[in-house]
């Protein structure tokens, strides 16, 4: 009976240690910093109801990486990049709602979006100026105090993660792009009369 | 009713006795890693030498081309696959038994495999672009298990078997941790 305790200590002890080995992660993945990629639409922080907030993407698939040039299309052969931004309406002090509105209110200009618990939007690859892009405007439907966040899916409030959407076995880019215009907390806040 | 249970005894012991003397006097045994086979396409052939007393040594080899490792690779899921590895052991039985008995063995590994990395290049506009680059890598492992083996018919072994080494020398490519897991059929002669 000790010698059958030996045994299932051992096999434990290999379970566990294949849990703390280098071997798994994701190794298809680069990370990247440019600054900009994603704005909105210049505006005074104050809408009318009616009005759309437009969020504009539109990038070369060159960006600078450490003063060097890097190909973003090379890398991924993707022709599209995701990010994620919520828009939120203050019901009290303390709470806020997110705003859904159906695909069809989106104002896709350029690019594609898809609205739930946050909206996604994709940039699409344009092959004639070799540019990402994306231009949606969101419809402002009621008035209200409103707020804008990248944050979603990911840790930074002063930055969006932009993902490019690549072909199955191709390098993944992340892209983490500083966003001007949005308050400590990470926030674009305007009000809709 | 108690010189009954004393002649069963009795024959039991000698029943032991002479099928552990049949069995010793089989010096080499080859096996085959049936679970691994099935599990995780691994071809996993084993030599065993038997020396007098409680202590054998004996090697390993083993190819896998698993399509699952295979394919988790590719996707980046993981930046090394195993392909072979060649494992040296010594055994020393832990039980008197000959027919059942447990072990514990020390063993070596000479293994390698593919790793990928991601590389920065440069195209002749100068634009950088970042490719994955595939090589071979190998290391050296130390490592331990424990097992149990049992025969049949004096001849068939079934074994079974857990341990895990430590690769050395090229950790940066190669898996941190080796492991001998297996359910081996042989047979001795």
């Amino acid at each position: 009976m000790k010698k059958l305790n030996y045994i299932l200590l051992a096999a434990m002890a290999l379970l566990l240690s294949n849990c703390d080995t280098n071997d798994d992660g994701f190794y298809n993945t680069v990370y990247v910093d440019v600054p900009h990629l994603v704005s909105i639409d210049p505006h005074s922080t104050t809408y009318t109801v009616g009005e759309k907030l437009y969020v504009n993407a539109d990038f070369s698939r060159y960006q600078d990486e450490n003063g060097k040039q890097l190909d973003l299309h090379k890398t991924t052969n993707a022709d599209a990049f995701n990010f994620s931004y919520v828009i939120e309406k203050q019901v009290d002090a303390e709470t806020w709602d997110i705003i859904y509105v159906n695909k069809s209110q989106l104002d896709m200009v350029k690019g594609n979006a898809e609205n739930g618990s946050f909206v996604e939007g994709t940039c699409i690859y344009n092959t004639t100026d070799e540019t990402y892009e994306y231009r949606v405007g969101f419809p402002l439907l009621t008035a209200g105090t409103y707020r804008l966040s990248y944050g979603y899916n990911s840790d930074s409030t002063t930055e969006v993660e932009i993902r490019s959407v690549s072909p199955a076995k191709n390098l993944i880019i992340k892209i983490n792009s500083l966003v001007a215009g949005i308050d400590a907390n990470g926030y674009y806040n305007f009000t809709v009369n | 009713m108690k010189k009954l249970f004393s002649l069963l005894l009795l024959f039991s012991l000698l029943s032991q006795a002479q099928q552990n003397s049949v069995i010793a006097g089989k010096k080499n045994e080859f096996r085959v890693d049936v679970l691994s086979a099935i599990v995780s396409a691994k071809a996993s052939l084993s030599y065993e030498r038997f020396f007098d007393g409680d202590f054998s040594t004996g090697f390993n080899v083993n190819f896998s081309n698993s399509s699952k490792l295979n394919d988790d690779f590719d996707n980046g899921y993981r930046n090394n696959v195993p392909k072979f590895e060649f494992n040296p052991y010594v055994r020393y039985a832990l039980s008197k038994s000959k027919s059942r008995y447990y072990f514990a063995e020390i063993f070596g590994s000479y293994n390698g495999g593919d790793y990928k990395e991601i590389i920065r290049l440069e195209d002749i506009s100068g634009n950088g672009y970042y490719t994955t680059q595939k090589t071979k890598y190998t290391d050296f492992a130390l490592g331990g298990s424990l097992g149990y083996k049992m025969y049949f018919k004096d001849s068939i072994a079934l074994e079974f078997l857990v341990g895990f080494g430590s690769n050395l020398t090229n950790k940066a490519k190669s898996p941190d941790v080796i492991s001998r897991v297996g359910l081996n059929l042989g047979y001795r002669f």
